[in-house]
């Protein structure tokens, strides 16, 4: 009786192990699926820097149902999602942005079978310039220099001059070629049509963070909420401020905010205050490509000689950040010696704001140094046009400026000539950290 | 059997990390089938010819099922050579453990999830793990070895079980550097490359350990001996491999000095280096767990826990000759 007891016991213990063995499996593949399917879409968050920023400057914080929620409606209606990209209605966008292209470069990656690729983004760029092109993608923290933020429009390395889009050209390249030195890879062993691809779809973010930057900065961060505010979101400027105003005045200017916001949201603002203008920079951009008066027959030596004298000169001014040796040791210690993307968000001056920005993701700013031109490297390019560029047009958003006026192209070409030329090639040159020439002098 | 099972499960490794570095998960879109047509009947001539992604995704796949032919064939040949049960419980769970895998790989493809990926890949060096342990138990050594009791066994015992558990999870934290997530924010990764870097020095700093303690307190245990010191060798091989892969993807890491000797290093995205590179990284990854694991189990094989444990063997050694498969 006993024993029967004891083994139906057992049998009953090892069912219930048994049934949960396969709870805990079915579990395991609930969660697992679960995990599958509730995984988030890709999507485009909100400039939240640019936001922060702005609601220093007005010391007041942005309404979400009257702005940030606007904001990202009129970005959608306008551009769509990173899995389905649309362009907004602007004539001749087609011009610019092809959105054939710019939906093989969209979404999740994979290919056909013929090996056609789609979501060439994801693929290559996404894991450091982030699904919106802020630049700050999951690997940027390690990177030196930080991946390029596409939102502001500005990039380093172009035909034009600074303050003017980059041509299409310009983008293609440095996919192509890559950025030595830095971890910008080359693209060149993919097909011509999927750089093309990255390349459409480097403008799309790019001129769909310039539109996000307008609304931000210049329009809808331009009213002032407090009077559609609960009061409880209010803070105390803006509830002073409310309070400040008569029954009559408030309904005044709640009429008036309303129909602002109506206006900002309406299509006519979108097409032709907002993303028309933007569309057209980007537009006439070929049209902008610094013009280049042909290189001077001379000897290389004379050349090299003039370029060295107009290095070391006033008139030029390189050797005061590159050096007197031209290793990038020169007199650039100064507090700003940030470059405009970390500006934005970073004043040396003041840098009590900074925290508020870290916890938006924005990155540790980090200083800029001049370029050590014995290693004989130029990240934008070594060929004699692509330093010809940077001499002439500076090198937009780094501290590196344009070349004054004054200084023509003949004497471009002969700095030209010295910077590939003149110098010593030393690869294994260390630049010093930066420090005033007394300093080094006295130790 | 078993060995044949680890040299095939070991290239489906490899050829499971190209599928991640050339981002192949889902060349093929459809899963179990490829392109509509059966696995098997795929024809070879589009295989072969087709585009690079194809033709790893697919081989990733022909090679799985290699390998699940491979684990039902042991399951036979242990149930009908080896004597001891647990031998065929635990091939049995490699055969269940494969067939798991594939549906997980087929669950990605499904489901296009980059973290089923991520549980698919960190699983595939667990079971690789298992197939050398597979391989322990039925090999000739395991058989030969009298167990005997040490002082001081009990520290290499411990030692070994931590390098393998080390090793193990530097293998997970790898594979969120590996598998980043889209819209993955750079403070989480910053995380997960420090404690990589540091779980690396961690896994060094233990492989060291064991090499030494194994060389200088126990003559007897030769096999921990020697593959101690072939650990260690594959641990210095990969912390180059690292730091190549790292290089070769994203320049040379800005935390080491020395990124002033190569300035003018262009990184080439989708070369055969950086591929190669990258997913070499990933298999010895997998072969230090391997290595570790079968480090583990010869340190118990040769200091039997407690002399009961140490009698049980002894009587049981009987059943164990002409156990090797």
């Amino acid at each position: 009786m006993m024993r029967q007891e004891i083994t139906s016991m057992n049998a009953v213990y090892s069912n219930m192990r048994r049934g949960d063995w396969a709870r805990w499996t079915l579990l395991a593949i609930g969660v697992i699926a679960t995990a599958g399917c509730f995984s988030p879409a890709a999507q485009f968050e909100l400039n939240m820097i640019a936001v922060h920023k702005r609601e220093l400057e007005s010391e007041a914080t942005f309404s979400t149902q009257y702005q940030l929620q606007p904001i990202a409606e009129i970005l959608e209606a306008s551009f769509g999602t990173p899995d389905n990209p649309v362009l907004p209605p602007v004539p001749g966008i087609e011009d610019v942005l092809d959105l054939e292209k710019i939906k093989m470069a969209a979404g999740p990656y994979g290919s056909d079978e013929n090996g056609k690729q789609r979501g060439l983004y994801r693929q290559h760029c996404v894991h450091c310039h982030g699904i919106t092109g802020d630049g700050a993608g999951p690997t940027a923290a390690f990177l030196n220099p930080y991946p390029r933020d596409y939102r502001p429009g500005k990039f380093k390395f172009k035909s034009t001059a600074s303050g003017q889009e980059p041509t299409h050209q310009d983008l293609n390249r440095i996919i192509r070629d890559g950025a030595a030195g830095t971890a910008m890879p080359s693209f060149k062993l993919l097909d011509s049509d999927e750089i093309e691809a990255l390349t459409h779809y480097v403008k799309y973010l790019s001129i769909r963070g310039q539109t996000e930057l307008y609304l931000i900065e210049a329009e809808f961060g331009e009213l002032l909420p407090a009077v559609v505010k609960p009061a409880s979101e209010r803070n105390a400027e803006e509830q002073e401020y409310v309070e400040s105003l008569t029954e009559e005045e408030l309904e005044e200017e709640k009429a008036e905010f309303l129909e602002e916001v109506a206006f900002f949201e309406s299509r006519e603002n979108i097409v032709e205050e907002v993303v028309g203008p933007i569309v057209e920079k980007w537009m006439n951009a070929g049209d902008e490509v610094t013009e280049i008066a042909e290189k001077p027959e001379m000897e290389m030596k004379e050349s090299i000689a003039k370029g060295r004298e107009l290095f070391f000169s006033a008139k030029t001014g390189c050797a005061g950040c590159h050096g007197e040796s031209a290793l990038g040791d020169g007199q650039t210690a100064e507090a700003d010696f940030y470059d405009d993307w970390t500006r934005f968000y970073y004043d040396p001056n003041d840098p009590s704001t900074l925290e508020g920005y870290l916890a938006l993701g924005a990155l540790e700013p980090r200083k800029l140094r001049p370029r050590n031109l014995r290693q004989g490297v130029f990240r934008g390019g070594r060929r004699p046009i692509d330093i010809f560029w940077r001499i002439r047009n500076g090198i937009e958003g780094a501290k590196m400026p344009a070349a004054p006026p004054i200084v023509t192209d003949e004497e471009i070409w002969h700095l030209v000539d010295f910077v590939r030329y003149g110098l010593p090639y030393d690869a294994l040159s260390e630049n010093e950290p930066h420090q005033p020439e007394n300093v080094r002098v006295r130790n | 059997m078993a060995l044949l099972l680890v040299c095939t499960t070991f290239p489906l490794i490899w050829v499971g990390g190209l599928v991640t570095t050339k981002k192949a998960g889902m060349a093929v879109p459809d899963w179990p089938n490829t392109y509509g047509y059966n696995l098997f009947l795929y024809p070879i001539s589009e295989w072969i010819a087709g585009p690079f992604d194809l033709f790893v995704e697919h081989g990733h796949r022909l090679l799985g099922s290699v390998v699940g032919m491979v684990a039902i064939a042991l399951v036979i040949v242990v149930a009908l050579c080896d004597k001891r049960r647990w031998m065929l419980i635990l091939s049995i769970i490699a055969l269940i453990a494969v067939i798991a895998q594939g549906i997980l790989g087929g669950a990605r493809v499904i489901q296009d999830e980059v973290l089923l990926a991520r549980i698919h890949g960190c699983f595939g060096p667990a079971f690789f793990g298992l197939t050398v342990a597979l391989a322990v138990f039925t090999s000739r050594r395991w058989g030969a070895i009298q167990p005997s009791q040490v002082e001081g066994s009990g520290s290499l015992q411990l030692l070994a079980v931590m390098t393998a558990s080390l090793a193990y999870v530097q293998l997970l934290i790898g594979s969120f550097l590996r598998h980043v997530p889209a819209g993955g924010n750079h403070g989480d990764f910053r995380i997960a490359v420090v404690f990589h870097v540091f779980l690396a020095f961690l896994v060094m700093a233990h492989v060291v350990a064991l090499t030494t303690t194994a060389w200088r307190n126990h003559p007897r245990a030769i096999a921990v001996r020697w593959w101690s010191l072939a650990a260690s060798l594959i641990v210095i091989v990969q912390i180059g491999l690292g730091v190549a892969a790292w290089t070769f993807k994203y320049g040379w890491p800005t935390f080491l000095p020395g990124g002033d000797l190569i300035p003018s290093f262009v990184i080439n995205a989708e070369s055969v280096a950086q591929a190669g590179v990258v997913t070499a990284h990933v298999a010895t990854g997998s072969l230090i767990v391997g290595v570790t694991v079968a480090i583990a189990l010869y340190s118990f094989r040769y200091y039997s826990a407690s002399p009961a444990s140490l009698a049980s063997q002894i009587a049981d050694k009987s059943t164990l000759q002409g156990v090797t498969i």
